[in-house]
Order: structure tokens, then C-alpha cells, then sequence
């Protein structure tokens, strides 16, 4: 699954996650990344000149050596980055869950990691755990996810077998198969009802 | 015991020429179900794989009701584990009940839901008003219904019957009532952008939110919810206490099995390998974790299921509600769900509505609503042997004598007659004689008695001076007509 192995599900998963109506991004492990994130979240918003937009960082703690001041600049967002486990801490300080429910409410770009993908569906799944919260994939209007390419997986079987071999569920798991969309007016499609309308994913490319 | 559902007063005559007389409603559903059907059809043949886990998931759905309740005790006992809070509900009382006094102690005023068919059956959006609480839907369709106090005419689509200039004009009353600007135009987008914008603020001010389920798996504990829109994330994951109201046909064993059958309800219902969201919820907020609800509560639902395990008809609750069947469906595609008078449409409804409710509850669905031309079966993927179950239910009307007395014996006097050739011929000569008060400009045109109604809309040759028999009979050495 990783090396030139792991390209062809990387190629899947790309292929039906645009098909979906995704965006994609994918970059060498190292240095590139952070540009690459900063280059995505740019593509994701609709940026009004003159204004710093509000984003929630919340990639969790498998993504603490990315660097939020990097990937999101403090002259062109307003971001709230939420790092550490237990507790939670924004800016260095403890932070309660529900004030970032605000925050994610009104963001227009959430960023978080994902748990697996799945090449078959070009499905992206995200999991709660502590030190993780989903509300920045739901809330804002735009939502970046990083992905590592050893975490892609050929089905959906396949990814829940990964959650079980984990032990119990946890208590939420969302599977992600492109952006809010409804059929519900005269049956024509509409893509960004309640979640997000965009949604983008960069994958970091190689076996770890 | 037979459970209780919601009916439109209305007699089906006069529920089937509504519905024929409206060219609105008549248009949007034949595109509707057009294009569901195709998206269905083309999905399957790009998509080998999906046949194979329909097939899966079907045979995991029916060994589920095969052992439904040991499964209902270990679901309960692992949902418990988890930290929810498990209720075995008879039916729409006990729901309500439960869902008003668990709003009385947390001092709730106010409930998001996303889409269930089971509330809709449970009519506990109305209960919950009587009791004085606030009661909003957040699927884009159902809050279009809600605004125009209606029911669902299709599950995926449950405004299908209405155009964008009505939905326009209920969202301008709306705005109007509520003091807010209305939607710019009557475009898809604006008017999508006006219902995101007034639910965001339900969303975030509620202190229940209200979910149906489309699975629940045993093994682990787990709801699972699928949506394209995203309103059943929030509903679950944004108020304090989450309440999950299900019935007990949607249990699984184990988590393979919902492996083998996830991706069905997207497969059948639009077309999509996936919903763009399908949320796997085991338990409330975990310790240390930032969201999710304090409280789960997971009521688990009879309402006339229980009666139909072990019977001829328990495959009816193998049903995914992906709404394949109302897609293809001649019945449905002319009339839509309002029609048929009952909470389910469609071939699937025509046949479950009498078997949860009893065989008096809208006869007519069995008996009137099925040409027997078996797409449904076809389209079915869990396979449920529906035409089977539309000839057993009218033989059980005649046969338990819930027949109109007229009819019994129309039907009884006239296959007297047609069983032999010999009485065949002599009705033909009686009919021959009697049907020149029936003719206008050389056609038959009406018919007393049963057949009046096939008249209505149709006419048909007159019976020849000479059939083919008597030609024959006369021409014939022996005199005596073929048989």
C-alpha cells in the first residue's frame, strides 16, 4: 500500500473524490507542504481584498508538526487553532468545547485530518476522539482535510475493518463522499445546503 | 399487535383525481422518479461490485429479522455500555410521551429533526406541537413540507410534488412572518441559501435534537445516518441531548454486515456509491472528547412490526426505504405519494400500510394501487417478493370475506358464467341483447353495475351480430361451436 503500490489507490481515490465534485491537492512529505495546504485553502474561499477571513484550524494532534502560522499566514486569516488534547488550547490557553462550536460557526474554512479514505467510494472519513472535533468539517462553508496516502484504503469494508480493529467505535465516525448537496427542488442539484459546499483534500504523498 | 398510523381522511377516488387533476404535481414527479430510476440503473452497471454487496447486504438484512430480538436485547445492552439510555416503544403515544417529559426535565423548548419516515408514521411532530413544543424539520424538502403543512409524497424527495415558484412563495411568507429578507429569486440557489440561513440559527439555538436511523448494528452499539445534505450531522452533533427514534426492522448483527449493506440506500435511492454523508454514532459525548451530546437516547419502535416477524411477509421489513420501487412504479409515477393516503407509497406502502395497521386500514392500496407488471421486484434491492405479497393480500381480502357484498357476488355470479363454454356463450347472447342501451356512435360506452367504472375513461367494440364461435358453428358439419 505504499510506494509506487500504493499510486494506483492514491489515483482511485483522486479520480472519484473530483468525480464527486472534490478538490484535490497531493505533495511530497517535507517542506512543500505547508505551501501546498496555504495554496488549497486559498482555492477553497472566495476572498474578499482587504479582509482576513476567519478559519478554524483543528487538524488534531496526529498533525502537531504542521505549523498553522505556515499553512494559513496571520496577514491574510484570522485563525483559530486548536492544538493539544486534554484540554483543548487555543493560543497556548485552555479552551472550552463550546466556544469553538461559535468559532466553527462562524468560520469560513474549517482544516482537519481525516481517519482513512476510501479509493472505491473517493470517501474521506473523520472520527472524534479527544483532541478532535468534527465540527469544522460540518459548520463553515469550506472544509480542507489532510490526508496521509498510507491512510487510503481500497473499500469501505476495508476502512471499517480499521475501525474495529481499533477496538470499540468511537463515539461519532463520519464517512465524507463530497459536498453537501441537495436534490429536493424540482429534483436538480444543488451543491451546499447545510454542510459544506466546498470541500478539498491534500494528500501527502509515499508510505508513512 | 397492529400499530397505529396517520391516514388521510379523503377517500381514494377522490385522493387519486386530486392528484391526476394537478399538472404541477403530475410533471415533478415523473421527472423525479425518471431521474432517480436512471441514476439507479446506470449506477449499478458502472459498478459490478454493487451488485455483489446488494446481494450481501440483502441476505444480512433478512438474517437480521430472522433473529430480531436477541439482537434488540445485545443492541440495547452495548448502546447501554456506550453511555445511551435504551426505551422499547409500543407506538406513537409512548414515543411522544417519552420525547415530552425527556424535554419537561432537561426544560427544552425547542427540537431540530432530520428526516424519518417513522416519525412521519408516528405523527409525532403534531403530538410534540399539542404538548407546546417547537418543532422544526431541517431536510430541505421536509422543511418545504412543514411550511405547507403537508406530508411527504416521496421519501428522497419529499417535496417532489411542488415547483420552485410555490416553494418561493412559502419561503417569502415565512420571511414575511418572521421579519427576515426572503429569498432573492425563485433560482435553486436562493432559495437553498434562504432555508441554510433559517435553520443555521434552529440548528444552533436547539436543546433536542431529533434523528430517525438507517441502521443499527448490534454488535457495536451503532446508529447509523446517511444524508445528502448534511442536516443529520448537525442535528446529532450540535444540541445537548440527541434523540434517536427507530424502528426495530432497522437492526443488524454485526459491523460486516452493515459493511456489506452501507452503501445500498445511496446504490438504489440516487444513484450515488455513498451519500455525501453517512455518520456512524455509538454513544454520546466520550470522556475528553470536545463534542457530541451529553445525552443519547435510542427509542426502539414496534408499531406493528413485531406481528409480521416469522410470518410470510417479514421480508417487508428487510425495506431500506431507498424508494427504488416508487421510481418505477406506473401506479406512482401517475398519481405520488399523497394518493395512496398513507405515511408510505408506492408499491412498497401499498403493501406495508395494511400489514402494520391491519387489513381494514385503506384496503383499497392492495386491491387498487398494483398492475402486477413486477418492477418493483425488479428494482427491489432486498428483493422483497412485493407482487407475491399484493396477490396474497387481495386473496386474504376475498377470502376473509372484506369484500363488499355486491362485489363478492358479481365477481362470484360472473366466474360462474365464464367457466364453461357452453354459459360463456349463452352470457355473450344475453349481453348482445342488452348492449344496444349501452352504445353511442357503434362503440360501448357504459355498463351498469362493477364494470361501470372501466367506462369512465375508456370504451370498447360492441360484441359482433356473429361472434367466431357461432360463425363456426354454423359452418361446422357437426353444429357444434370449437372449445
Amino acid at each position: 500500500m505504499s510506494g509506487p503500490g500504493g499510486s494506483p489507490l492514491r489515483q482511485a481515490f483522486r479520480a472519484r473524490w473530483e468525480g464527486l465534485g472534490g478538490q484535490y491537492w497531493e505533495t511530497a512529505p517535507g517542506p512543500g507542504l505547508t505551501g501546498t495546504v496555504a495554496a488549497a485553502a486559498d482555492a477553497l474561499i472566495d476572498r474578499v481584498p482587504g479582509q482576513k477571513p476567519p478559519a478554524l484550524w483543528w487538524p488534531g494532534p496526529a498533525w502537531a508538526s504542521l505549523a498553522w502560522e505556515a499553512a494559513l499566514p496571520p496577514d491574510r486569516w484570522t485563525v483559530t487553532a486548536v492544538t493539544g488534547r486534554e484540554p483543548l488550547t487555543v493560543g497556548g490557553r485552555p479552551t472550552d468545547p463550546t466556544v469553538l462550536r461559535g468559532v466553527a460557526a462562524s468560520a469560513v474554512l474549517g482544516v482537519t485530518g481525516a481517519a482513512w479514505a476510501v479509493a472505491d467510494t473517493g470517501s474521506v472519513a473523520l472520527t472524534s476522539a479527544p483532541g478532535q472535533g468534527l465540527w469544522p468539517s460540518l459548520l463553515p462553508p469550506s472544509h480542507l482535510i489532510v490526508l496521509r496516502e498510507a491512510q487510503v484504503v481500497a473499500t469501505v469494508a476495508d476502512g471499517l475493518r480499521r475501525v474495529r480493529a481499533e477496538g470499540p467505535p468511537p463515539a461519532m465516525a463520519k464517512i465524507i463522499s463530497g459536498p453537501s448537496s441537495t436534490a429536493d427542488i424540482e429534483g436538480q442539484l444543488w451543491i451546499g445546503v447545510h454542510g459544506p459546499g466546498r470541500v478539498g483534500v491534500v494528500v501527502v504523498t509515499g508510505a508513512d | 399487535m397492529a400499530g397505529r398510523l396517520p391516514r388521510d381522511p379523503a377517500p381514494w377516488a377522490a385522493r387519486r383525481d386530486r392528484a391526476l387533476a394537478s399538472p404541477v404535481l403530475r410533471a415533478n414527479i415523473r421527472s423525479v422518479t425518471h431521474r432517480l430510476a436512471d441514476a439507479r440503473r446506470r449506477a449499478y452497471a458502472s459498478y459490478p461490485a454493487g451488485q455483489v454487496l446488494r446481494v450481501a447486504g440483502r441476505d444480512a438484512k433478512r438474517r437480521a429479522m430472522a433473529q430480531v430480538e436477541p439482537l434488540l436485547d445485545q443492541l440495547r445492552d452495548r448502546l447501554s455500555a456506550n453511555g445511551a439510555r435504551v426505551i422499547f416503544a409500543e407506538g406513537p403515544k409512548e414515543v411522544a410521551d417519552y420525547v415530552v417529559s425527556l424535554a419537561a426535565r432537561r426544560g427544552a423548548q425547542r427540537i431540530v429533526k432530520s428526516k424519518s419516515m417513522l416519525t412521519e408514521e408516528l405523527d409525532l411532530n403534531r403530538r410534540l406541537a399539542a404538548a407546546g413544543l417547537a418543532v422544526r424539520e431541517t431536510d430541505l424538502g421536509e422543511y418545504i413540507i412543514q411550511l405547507l403543512d403537508e406530508r411527504p409524497s416521496h421519501i428522497l424527495a419529499p417535496a417532489a410534488h411542488r415547483n420552485r415558484q410555490e416553494i418561493h412563495a412559502v419561503f417569502q411568507e415565512t420571511a414575511d412572518r418572521e421579519g427576515v429578507p426572503g429569498p432573492t429569486s425563485d433560482d435553486v440557489g436562493p432559495l437553498t441559501a434562504f432555508a441554510r440561513q433559517r435553520l443555521r440559527e434552529d440548528f444552533l439555538a436547539a436543546e433536542i435534537g431529533i434523528t430517525g436511523a438507517n441502521f443499527l448494528v448490534a454488535e457495536t452499539g451503532t446508529v447509523v445516518l446517511i444524508t445528502n445534505e448534511g442536516n443529520a450531522d448537525m442535528v446529532a452533533s450540535l444540541p445537548p441531548v440527541h434523540v434517536v427514534i427507530a424502528g426495530i426492522d432497522k437492526v443488524l448483527d454485526t459491523w460486516d454486515a452493515l459493511a456489506a449493506v452501507i452503501q445500498q440506500p445511496a446504490l438504489s435511492g440516487v444513484g450515488q456509491r455513498l451519500s455525501a454523508y453517512t455518520t456512524l454514532i455509538s454513544g454520546p459525548r466520550a470522556a475528553g472528547s470536545p463534542e457530541g451530546p451529553e445525552e443519547l437516547h435510542v427509542l426502539l419502535v414496534d408499531n406493528g412490526r413485531r406481528q409480521l416477524l416469522g410470518g410470510p411477509y417479514a421480508d417487508v421489513l428487510t425495506c431500506i426505504r431507498c424508494g427504488a420501487c416508487y421510481n418505477v412504479c406506473p401506479v406512482y409515477r401517475q398519481v405520488g405519494g399523497h394518493a395512496y393516503g398513507s405515511t408510505y407509497a408506492g408499491p412498497i406502502g401499498a403493501v406495508e400500510t395494511p400489514l402494520l395497521a391491519g387489513l381494514d386500514f385503506l384496503p383499497e392500496l392492495p386491491k387498487s394501487l398494483c398492475t402486477l407488471c413486477n418492477a418493483c421486484v425488479e428494482a427491489c434491492p432486498m428483493d422483497i417478493a412485493l407482487p407475491d405479497h399484493f396477490i396474497t393480500l387481495r386473496r386474504r381480502q376475498v377470502d376473509e370475506g372484506r369484500e363488499a357484498a355486491g362485489t363478492r357476488l358479481t365477481y362470484r355470479a360472473w366466474g360462474r358464467l365464464w367457466s364453461s363454454p357452453r354459459q360463456y356463450q349463452r352470457f355473450v347472447s344475453w349481453a348482445r341483447r342488452g348492449q344496444r342501451f349501452m352504445m353511442r356512435q357503434g362503440r360501448l360506452v357504459r355498463s351498469p353495475g362493477l364494470w361501470a367504472g372501466w367506462f369512465e375513461t375508456r370504451d370498447m367494440p360492441p360484441i359482433a351480430p356473429e361472434t367466431f364461435h357461432e360463425w363456426w358453428a354454423r359452418r361446422s358439419p357437426s353444429g357444434k361451436a370449437p372449445v
